[in-house]
Parts: C-alpha cells; structure tokens; sequence
C-alpha cells in the first residue's frame, strides 16, 4: 500500500515537473496573486491550530509542530 | 532523559553558533549604515473564538463531557531593516474546560480553566537575492508545561525564480507539571519531559503562468512524555458502570490507571499543495497530505479553498476539508483496555475517525487602506485590511465545533 502510493506521487511529481516550461517574470501575473501564495495566509494557520490537538494526524501544512501540552 | 538534556544542550550551542556568526557576519560598515532602511512594517492582530462539545473525554477515559471554549488572541509584527527582517509573534490563550475539571471530583475548581502564553521571535537575513536564512527562538507556558524552542530555515531560489528549495529544522523542549487525576496521586510520578525534533523540507515550482505547486515532507520524532498525565484510562475488569455518570465512574471501584504510551514516536508527514488561477475573480487552491506515524495512525487529508472575488477590494473564501485517519495501536474505548496491556490510551484524537471541517472567509481590503494617518513627515500609518472566517468542524464520533475568528492587518511605511 506504501510503495504503490509512493509511487503514484512520485510518477505524477516526475510528469508534472518535467512537462513544464519555464515562465519568465513578465509573465507571472498571476503567479504573483497574493491568494496563489503557496502558504496559508496568517488568519488560516491561526484558525486550523486546534486541528493538531483534535487529530492524532498533524504536520505539513506550515501550522504547529511540537511544542505545549494542547491536551485540554 | 540525559540524553535528552546532551542533545538539547548541543542544538542550543549549535543555533548560538549560529546567531553569533550572524552577528559577526552583519557587522555594518558606515556605507552599509547609510543603506540599510526601514523597510514597511507589517502588523497583524488575531482573534478567535472556539467552542467544542463531545461525549468522549480522556479525561474520564473516553466517556463524559468534551465541552469547551478557548478565546485566544496574536499579535505578529515583522520589521525589514535592510538585509534583515525581524518577526515578533505574541499570543494569549484563555481556556474553560468541562472535561479537565474532571481531574479532581471538585466541581468548577481551577483545573477548569487553564491561560496558555505564548511568544516567538526570528530573523530573516537575506543572503542574496535568491538566498536568506532564518533563526528564531520561542517560548509558551501554560498551567502544567512549559514548552521552549529553536529554530533555523535556509530558503533558496532558482535564478529564474521558477523553483525554490527550503530547509527547516525546529527543536522544541518541554517540561510537565504532573497534575494527575485525583485518585491516582499516590502513584510514581515518571518522565516530565518532552524533546520534539522537527525537520522539513519544502520544493516549489511554477509549473505554468497559472499553475505551481509545493511538495512539502516532514520528519517529527519525540521522546519523553508523550502521554497526558491526567487521562484515565478504565480496564475490561467486569464491573459494569454503564448507568454512572462522570463524577460517580472517577469514585466507583472499577479498574483504572493514568494513561500510558511509549516513550518515543516518529511522525511523517508528506504533502501536496497546487493552485491554480482560473481568472482573475476565481482561484483554485488544493491541499492533499499522507499522514504515517509509529503509534499506528495513518490518515489521508484532502482540503479545497476558492478565493472568490467580487472586486479588487472585496474576496471571500469559502473552503471544505476531509480528513481520516485510523486508530493508534494503544487506543480502546471506555472499558475496553485488557490488565495485560504494555500501552493503553482512550483519547478519542487517536482514535479510528473520520472528519469534515466547512467553513467561509471574507477579507476587505481595498488599494488604498480602510484609512490612512500621516504619523510623521517620513512615515504613514494604514489600516490594511480586515479579515472574517467562521468555520465548522464535526468529527464521525461525535465531536462538534465552530470557530469564529478575525484579523487586522495594518503597516506603517
């Protein structure tokens, strides 16, 4: 189960990556949209931060890694 | 624990290193004095409100009162100075919960409320223009933990900026105040630390004018006490307490003992981020992630956000998350746990469940600032924009909540 969903991600990361042109500055528009920032905006990290107590499934997202008990 | 103590010790002297070289290394000279400038100080101010209820605390081991409420508030300032920008993120946690008054059997007695402080600051130093480099260091303290941590990150771009690489490492060291349940306060008290070692690495590219993506892998391990001191856990031992309420299963006869889980864990992480900008009222933004961990959890996470907007000073952000996960090994409900076994735990986080959180954001911010004040002949003050977000979270086991929340964003430029 692993391997065959490493390998699935690895082979649609392999074709996406290697089908790409590359886009000049000029050209990013859209690219540079704050909302196509590729992060969280600072509300949505804040308000997802109960996520990591409330799941025993955390990380990966920019949000809370470690630290303090959140055992309420 | 000693070991503990070795390899904190090394990190704390290793990230030292680190400033002290930075200090070394941004000694300014007169010319460079006159160049470094104050760049647009960005301030943000958060606030939300988070109510929950559910019938499965740990508390009383996995049966009984989950409600709760928790008002917190942040305040986040980051100040470019030249090369440098300087973070400061301040924040305030004010918790009732009706599940940990159930430590003791004294209704409304102050393990019902809990006040959680928490502070961070870094530095950013840009080494060139595709390079920098961050260190930063943090505190929270709260009833029963205090928690310290350090951290660096390394980012670099590609030289058409098409692709960025980043490293990050963060070493986090908690100490417990060992509050245990009322009837177990005679017992041994064990480890009261935690060390938790975090590394990540982020890859992403520009695949076309309207699409990128982020492949984003992470690798926690803790050690020490990874289990909550003041959880019960109630054992398959014949005694039936099924027409007991709360207060009458903590002082009835039947089997229990404080949670127990083992004493290191190692947490990974794998996910995919892509947006893609359909037009310039919608964007798509997609989130998958691969959850493994050695407890026994592996969970599959999939969430979807639609910036929709109206204007250029009007979005809203309507947004829908699922998330499922399988059970620890150590988890059985109320009862369930045999005498026999190494590690036991009824806290429905780590239990089999699947999850649905919905929610919509709205943010006003139009070119020029809601308003704009002159605080000087050099320097202005904006009132950026507000941001609004109400969201619901319900959980297969019957846990529900909601979540109001709001931002300011202001700069001074």
């Amino acid at each position: 189960m692993k391997l065959k969903f490493t390998l699935i991600i690895s082979t649609i990361a392999i074709s996406l990556l290697s089908s790409c042109a590359a886009v000049e500055e000029f050209q990013k528009g859209a690219i540079n949209d704050e909302d196509m920032k590729l992060s969280d905006s600072k509300i949505k990290v804040f308000d997802t931060n109960f996520q990591s107590y409330r799941e025993g499934a955390s990380g990966a997202n920019g949000g809370k890694s470690g630290g303090g008990c959140g055992c309420n | 624990m000693q070991l503990i103590k070795k390899t904190l010790g090394a990190v704390i002297l290793i990230f030292g290193g680190n400033l002290i070289a930075q200090n070394t290394s941004t000694e300014v000279s007169p010319q460079d004095t006159v160049k470094a400038k104050l760049g647009q100080i960005e301030i943000d101010i958060l606030s939300s409100y988070y109510d929950q209820d559910g019938v499965h605390s740990p508390v009383t081991g996995g049966r009984g009162t989950e409600n709760l409420q928790d008002f917190t508030n942040s305040l986040i300032i980051s100040i470019p100075y030249g090369k440098n920008t300087y973070s400061i993120n301040f924040g305030q946690d004010f918790i009732t919960s009706a599940s940990t008054d159930n430590i003791d059997i004294d209704v409304s007695s102050d393990s019902k409320q809990d006040v959680r402080v928490h502070g961070d600051i870094g530095i950013t130093h840009k080494i060139s223009k595709r390079k920098s480099y961050e260190v930063g260091l943090g505190f929270s303290s709260e009833y029963d933990v205090a928690s310290f941590n350090v951290g660096t990150s390394y980012e670099v771009e590609s030289k058409n900026r098409n692709k960025s690489l980043s490293f990050k490492g963060k070493v986090f060291y908690d100490s417990y105040t060992l509050y245990r349940p009322i009837e177990l306060r005679n017992e041994p008290e064990g480890e009261n630390t935690r060390l938790t070692l975090n590394f990540a690495s982020t890859y992403a590219q520009v695949l076309t004018k309207k699409l990128q993506l982020a492949l984003i892998t992470e690798i926690t391990y803790q050690a020490g006490l990874l289990a909550t001191p003041f959880h019960r856990v109630y054992f398959d031992d014949g005694i039936n307490t099924t027409s007991l309420d709360e207060i009458s299963t903590i002082i009835s006869s039947k089997v229990r003992r404080r949670e127990f889980l083992p004493d290191s864990r190692i947490k990974i992480p794998i996910a995919l981020r892509f947006h893609y900008y359909l037009n310039s009222t919608f964007i798509l933004r997609g989130f998958y992630r691969y959850y493994y961990d050695d407890f026994g959890i592996i969970g599959n996470t999939y969430e979807i956000e639609v910036p929709v907007r109206f204007s250029k000073a009007i979005a809203f952000y309507p947004f829908y998350r699922y998330h499922t996960q399988t059970a620890a090994d150590y988890f059985a409900p109320f009862g369930e746990h045999q005498l026999t076994d190494k590690y036991y735990t009824s806290d429905y986080d780590l239990s089999n469940f699947e999850s649905n959180y919905v929610g919509l954001g709205f943010k006003y911010a139009p070119l020029f600032g809601i308003f704009q004040n002159a605080m000087s002949k050099k320097r202005m003050f904006k009132f950026k924009s507000i941001n609004l977000r109400y969201a619901n979270y319900n959980r297969s086991d019957g846990l529900n909540s909601y979540l109001i929340s709001m931002g300011f964003s202001l700069t001074v430029f």
